[in-house]
């Protein structure tokens, strides 16, 4: 006999663990959304319960694979190349370009890239101003699968939906019947890494950055959560170094120690000089 | 858990300043002024902090607020907090502020929003009379405070203010008279319907009466030369129909009206008003459409299918309501639909003429419309279906699949069970695991033999779905198998034929023995399933054993030990569940907290109460559902206070559960909770399923109810929709308060049923009160 509805607390227990393991914040509105994503995995795993299926992932020693799994069932990877362009453009003229200038190779890391449209289009801006081997570029994402495309560079017409900069796409993205085709030497530049934003000690094990990408992510972390992870990001800024959120994303209600600023029409949060 | 501060955002300089303050509001009247001088702190959290202090100092700052409200006009901060900190104060303000004669329009203005923003009915005197005053600031701040006041008392007022001619106040009473609930609101809203200035804006507010008599006037428009007005109009529609449902349970009524009030043409020219509508606009029209019936509308309806989701789920549920032309036209969209099209229609198929269109869908490129046709089938009941859908099993979606099979055992037909036995041999993985699970839910006796061979099969998937299988069975050969496998060298089989031994209910020795020996197995998903099977047999001799796996190594049994333990009655199993409810294991802690509320034993609800205020949602919600199996006046209190909990799914639980509870008490908690701007939608959810006490609790709480309380404890009369419900309703007009009488009367004239009518019109000549004979003359007039 299966038993697999999601009740009200098996809702709370299996929310408060995918809080706890990769930061994602489900609330009562997404509980139909969660019980679609839950229910195949666990039917599939051979479980006739939510609950199982719930013990499993916390106690099992082999449970790891199968919330990394889920996780990536979980995360929203809506992202495509070129989206909200012009703040990237103002980080590499007036933020990285300024520190090549000065001798520096400044260190860049773009946190949850999802499938890795962000990175690469913020390697194609480095390009355009000749930056691009002066400038060391991470990114990161919690999932695997999405990570695994990035790498290989294949995409769909949907991340083409706005192509903002036609020039570039031109030059690196090379078209065909089913999507485009990242040229490898893009890919190439880029070094890719599996990590979970609410892990501190893997964000410490980064190194420190001159610049961190982390747009439009915080909106699935519940307040507190959202804070500590700016907080495990200023700590890895080097001194004046920029943190650059999505455009409608704030970080004043986290009572953060970097200070919001404006820097041609972009705004962005650094921290303090040494 | 409420009342703890989050710091997050106030930065130290802040914090400093907010120490002082409290340091000078424990000082009392000397550190007053000081207080006040805050009020202009150039921090918002600050003056927040101020705020809340100054309100609670209650009468004490009442008086130099107010002088401070007369006197300081210099500062917009320091007159906005001035304003807020006597919205909070606990003093007696409105008595204070009632005094406030002849002073500038400006201040009168602050006082009229004090008044309203305090929701003080005694305060609709002074505002009636502020919305005459000859500044229109002052007299549109008072109608927007009667507004926020709301019930019967403000409408004489606002209509007035309505029949004004003054823009201003015409156009703040337009809206409050909306929301005011009252029959008298609808004749003056209509009047302005053929305004240039006002048609709009007293459209949209017709639309939220809730007020069937609203309809007529409404369909009125949709004939006007205005596209705007049309699409406003249906917006209105729209709204009227959907309130009406919320409130009353049925969206009947609103239809019947549109459909009879509305002229000729009015379907034709909400389809030209398509063009050029927004998204909104665009469902509102379809809705209207719907109600309208006009088959005219139908080719429009069908290519709505083709829009954006939720015009086109407007559409299909417009269809849904139609019928004739309609059900034609359905089916022909669903057989020559694409899957976009055929996704939205499926859910909605019913009828059996649509049963060959259906079984065309199970052939759709697109897997979702597969498995709801395989849904839709199960819904029609067609069972000539199964033998189609037994090719379904096949498919390469699981999803679709697991709706296929689900199907064939609802349906039943004579040649299922031979063509489970055929697909049984399939080569097909999927379609063997499927035909297993169908041959065991269709319970035929040889079906064991088949079931018995697939347990051995050497695909663990096939070996799975036949062991699952088996604890269907009530033959007693289904256990021996199950036993034998128990024994199986794998330990998935294992864990999963005791899991099956439990399922299937066997309580012989021999099971017995079996699971006593497997919480020993070396494997803990094995000990696991061997716990829970105990548990679900009930086996009391294993008290001990089970209390062993309390020290298990695995986390997992331990929990399931505790489960285990909840379903046996014992001493030891309880003395065992109270040792693991203080556990630093969460886990443990929580199943030993339910096991707890399973044992209904009184004297357990002290340590539940303590565990109510956990830290973390979850304990919290799961401690909830343990009380919630006590009749307890601490448990009821618990769940009382849990509605309004900080957490979202911890307050929802908890209106579940006093839902749930069959008291007067219960009832009581949640009509204090159907105002609530946070949970009241959800207590009148919980409210509106019917349990042997319910009425009488919405009829206690009638005879105290104000107003806005008395409308809605009505509606849930209605809605309730029992004999004894609405007789409630019929003594409801006879009581003293006079709210539940205007209320019960109002939504007795919505019910419109032939007594109803009999009643308005003899109250409407014999009732005490003035305003309530004139209220069900023009209920009856409608």
């Amino acid at each position: 006999m299966t038993d697999l509805e999601l009740t009200p607390p098996l809702f709370a227990v299996l929310s408060a663990l995918i809080e706890e393991r990769a930061g994602l914040c489900y609330t009562l509105q997404d509980q139909e959304l969660l019980a679609a994503k839950l229910l195949p995995r666990a039917a599939e795993l051979g479980f006739a319960s939510l609950l199982d299926y719930y013990y499993f992932l916390r106690y099992d020693a082999g449970s790891e694979a199968e919330l990394a799994a889920l996780i990536n069932t979980l995360v929203v990877n809506e992202t495509y190349f070129f989206r909200e362009l012009a703040p990237l453009s103002v980080m590499v003229t007036e933020v990285l370009a300024p520190l090549v200038r000065a001798g520096r190779t400044p260190r860049v890391w773009c946190a949850a890239s999802s499938t890795g449209e962000e990175p690469l289009t913020l390697s194609m801006l480095l390009d355009q101003h000749g930056l691009l081997g002066g400038v060391e570029l991470v990114a990161s994402d919690i999932s695997e699968v999405a990570l695994a495309k990035a790498r290989a560079g294949e995409y769909g017409r949907r991340s083409l939906r706005q192509v903002a900069a036609p020039a570039l796409a031109s030059k690196w993205l090379i078209e065909h019947e089913r999507g485009v085709l990242v040229r490898p030497e893009l890919r190439q530049s880029i070094r890719w890494q599996q990590l979970n934003l609410v892990n501190e000690d893997a964000i410490v094990a980064l190194g420190s950055f001159d610049l961190i990408l982390c747009r439009n992510v915080l909106i699935y972390f519940r307040d507190s959560t959202a804070a500590r992870v700016v907080r495990s990001l200023a700590n890895q800024l080097r001194p004046s170094g920029v943190l650059l959120v999505g455009v409608s994303e704030s970080l004043m209600r986290f009572g953060t120690s970097l200070v919001c600023e404006e820097l041609a029409g972009t705004f962005l949060y650094r921290k303090a000089a040494a | 858990m409420s009342g703890a501060r989050r710091d997050v955002g106030i930065t130290a300089a802040e914090r400093g300043r907010i120490d002082r303050l409290q340091a000078l509001v424990a000082s009392g009247a000397p550190g007053l002024a000081d207080v006040l001088a805050m009020l202009i702190d150039p921090s918002w959290a600050v003056r927040r902090e101020v705020i809340a202090a100054l309100g609670q100092l209650g009468e004490l700052s009442l008086a130099a607020l107010c002088a401070s409200l007369i006197r300081e006009r210099d500062d917009e901060t320091r007159i906005a907090a001035t304003v807020d900190s006597l919205v909070a104060s606990t003093g007696d303000v409105d008595a204070c502020l009632r005094r406030v004669v002849g002073a500038p329009p400006a201040v009168l203005a602050d006082v009229a929003q004090i008044l309203g923003r305090r929701r003080s009915p005694g305060s609709v005197p002074a505002l009636a009379e502020l919305a005459r005053h000859d500044d229109d600031n002052v007299a549109v701040a008072a109608i927007e405070g009667l507004g926020k006041i709301g019930g019967r008392a403000v409408v004489d007022a606002l209509v007035e203010a309505v029949q004004s001619q003054s823009f201003f106040r015409t156009f703040a009473a337009i809206d409050v008279l909306g929301k005011s609930g009252d029959p008298r609101a609808i004749a003056p809203l209509a009047a302005l319907l053929g305004s240039p200035h006002y048609a709009h804006e007293a459209a949209r507010s017709l639309g939220r009466t809730c007020d069937r008599a609203a309809a007529a006037p409404l369909a009125a428009l949709l004939l006007s030369p205005s596209d705007a007005l049309v699409r406003v109009a249906a917006l209105a529609l729209a709204d009227l129909r959907q309130r009406h449902g919320e409130r009353l349970g049925v969206t009947a009524p609103i239809e019947l009206a549109i459909r009879g009030s509305a002229k000729r043409g009015a379907s034709r020219r909400l389809v030209q008003c398509l063009n050029d509508a927004e998204a909104d606009e665009q469902v509102a029209i379809h809705v209207v459409l719907g109600c309208l019936g006009d088959d005219a509308a139908l080719p429009t309806l069908l290519r709505a299918l083709d829009g954006p989701p939720p015009v086109a789920r407007a559409a299909a549920e417009a269809l849904e309501r139609s019928s004739g032309e309609a059900d034609e036209a359905l089916l022909v969209a669903l057989w020559e639909g694409d899957s976009a099209r055929r996704q939205m229609l499926l859910p909605r198929t019913r009828h059996s003429r649509a049963t060959d269109a259906v079984i065309a869908c199970l052939n759709d490129g697109d897997a979702r419309v597969r498995r709801l046709a395989c849904e839709a089938l199960a819904q029609i009941g067609s069972r000539r279906a199964a033998v189609d859908l037994f090719d379904v099993l096949k498919d390469g979606s699981p999803a679709v699949v697991q709706a296929a099979a689900a199907a064939i055992i609802s349906l039943g037909h004579e040649e299922t069970a031979s063509l489970a036995r055929a697909a049984a041999q399939s080569q097909d993985t999927g379609v063997r695991r499927a035909a297993l699970r169908i041959l065991s839910h269709i319970g035929i006796a040889d079906a064991l033999d088949a079931l018995s061979a697939a347990a051995r099969d050497e695909n663990p998937k096939i070996r799975e779905a036949a062991i699952v299988g088996l604890s269907l069975f009530e033959q007693a050969e289904a256990s021996v198998v199950l036993l034998e496998l128990s024994n199986d060298t794998a330990a998935p089989t294992r864990g999963l034929a005791l899991r099956s031994l439990g399922d299937g209910g066997w309580r012989g020795p021999a099971v017995s023995e079996r699971l006593r020996l497997a919480l020993e197995d070396a494997d803990a998903w094995v000990r696991y399933y061997a716990c829970q099977a105990i548990g679900k047999l009930k086996l009391a001799g294993h008290v001990a054993a089970l209390a062993a796996r309390l020290d298990d190594s695995a986390g997992q049994v331990r929990v399931a030990a505790i489960e285990a333990l909840s379903h046996l009655p014992d001493d030891t199993a309880f003395s065992a569940l109270l040792g693991a409810a203080s556990s630093e294991e969460l886990d443990v802690r929580r199943a030993a907290l339910i096991g707890l509320g399973l044992s209904a034993r009184t004297e357990v609800v002290g340590l539940l109460l303590r565990h109510v205020d956990a830290e973390d949602a979850a304990t919290r919600l799961i401690t909830l559902s343990a009380l919630a199996n006590f009749d307890t006046p601490q448990a009821l209190e618990a769940l009382a206070r849990a509605a309004r909990d900080e957490d979202e799914s911890v307050r929802m639980a908890a209106i579940g559960f006093l839902g749930a509870r069959s008291s007067l008490d219960a009832t009581r908690v949640l009509t204090h909770l159907v105002t609530d701007a946070a949970v009241g939608d959800r207590a009148r959810a919980a409210l509106a399923v019917p349990n042997p006490q319910r009425v009488a609790g919405l009829s206690a709480a009638l005879q105290t109810a104000d107003d806005e309380l008395a409308v809605l404890l009505a509606a849930l009369l209605a809605r309730l929709n029992r004999p004894e419900a609405t007789a409630a309703l019929f003594e409801a007009v006879t009581l003293p308060n006079a709210a539940a009488r205007r209320a019960a009367a109002t939504t007795l004239g919505a019910l419109r049923t032939r007594e109803a009518l009999a009643t308005l019109q003899r109250l409407s000549i014999e009732d005490p009160d003035a305003e309530m004979r004139r209220i069900c003359a023009l209920l009856l007039s409608q």
